[in-house]
């Protein structure tokens, strides 16, 4: 079956949380649409939220735009999220120990795990001008996808 | 759409204890858990070591709100006293099944159940506590 990609939509948005509903709002409609389950919608919602209140609290300046730009097709969605904050440290490919954090009762550190359990994929780059960008992908489960 | 964020505090007596029953309702996250953060320092410093969080009219928690969880868990546990959880919807709880929360705050079912948990951890204390001879 050949998967239909949708044109990419992008998103230029104020670093500023007020901004985290209505994306939420629009992955978790895209995500239904794509054929993923109520609760499949909200655990992607949840890890693209992860995504952008990292970029809004480490990602630049107040002036500085960040880029939300979703593409989907038949089989998957994919979130990826920039920003000109400076560069992420090593820890992004580190193993998440959850049962240190959780004895610990440590307040932060769980986004980027989040999206990691959430989502297929999650992987970041460093461009050459200096942008942080993070892509996390979904797959639709295979039945999901087929029935499309 | 979403709901406007709200928190009410309800104070408890239970027995001995003092809880304060602190009802979220809306979206607890990066935008507003610092209102949830200032809520519950205010209490603490007032002296309010047990918390019952409602939870029944929340509709969303990312990190930023299960840090405020957290936090406040560590501080009243340093202190000896407690939070429990009440009236968790599905969808927190899927959220608190994937991180592990819930093996650290206990969640009831209904207020009854949770304020009689309240008690029975004050008789106990109680129970175990010197006999006060002189």
């Amino acid at each position: 079956m050949t998967a239909h990609p949708t044109a990419p939509i992008e998103f230029r948005i104020p670093p500023r949380a007020e901004v985290l509903g209505p994306i939420r709002v629009f992955v978790r409609d895209l995500s239904r649409q794509l054929g993923f389950t109520e609760d499949q919608a909200d655990l992607i919602v949840l890890a693209v939220d992860e995504a952008l209140a990292n970029a809004i609290r480490h990602g630049g300046s107040a002036e500085d735009s960040l880029v939300v730009r979703v593409r989907s097709d038949q089989r998957r969605i994919e979130v990826v999220v920039e920003d000109r904050g400076r560069e992420f440290a090593q820890t992004f490919d580190q193993p998440f120990a959850l049962e240190d954090h959780l004895q610990e009762m440590k307040t932060h550190g769980l986004g980027l795990h989040i999206m990691k359990t959430v989502m297929d994929s999650v992987v970041y780059q460093r461009t050459s001008d200096h942008r942080n960008v993070v892509t996390l992908v979904k797959h639709l489960p295979v039945a999901s996808a087929a029935s499309q | 759409m979403w709901k406007k964020f709200e928190l009410e505090t309800i104070p408890v007596k239970v027995d001995s204890i003092s809880v304060q029953k602190v009802r979220i309702s809306g979206y607890l996250d990066s935008s507003t858990f610092p209102q949830l953060q200032e809520l519950l320092d205010s209490l603490l410093r007032q002296g309010n070591h047990f918390y019952l969080l409602d939870l029944e009219n929340l509709d969303y928690i990312s990190s930023a709100g299960l840090g405020v969880l957290m936090g406040i868990l560590r501080e009243v546990r340093e202190k000896e006293g407690d939070l429990k959880i009440v009236n968790m919807s599905e969808k927190i709880e899927r959220v608190f099944y994937l991180l592990g929360f819930s093996r650290l705050m206990k969640v009831y079912s209904s207020e009854e159940e949770a304020l009689q948990a309240f008690a029975n951890r004050d008789q106990e204390r109680q129970q175990e506590a010197p006999e006060d001879r002189f």
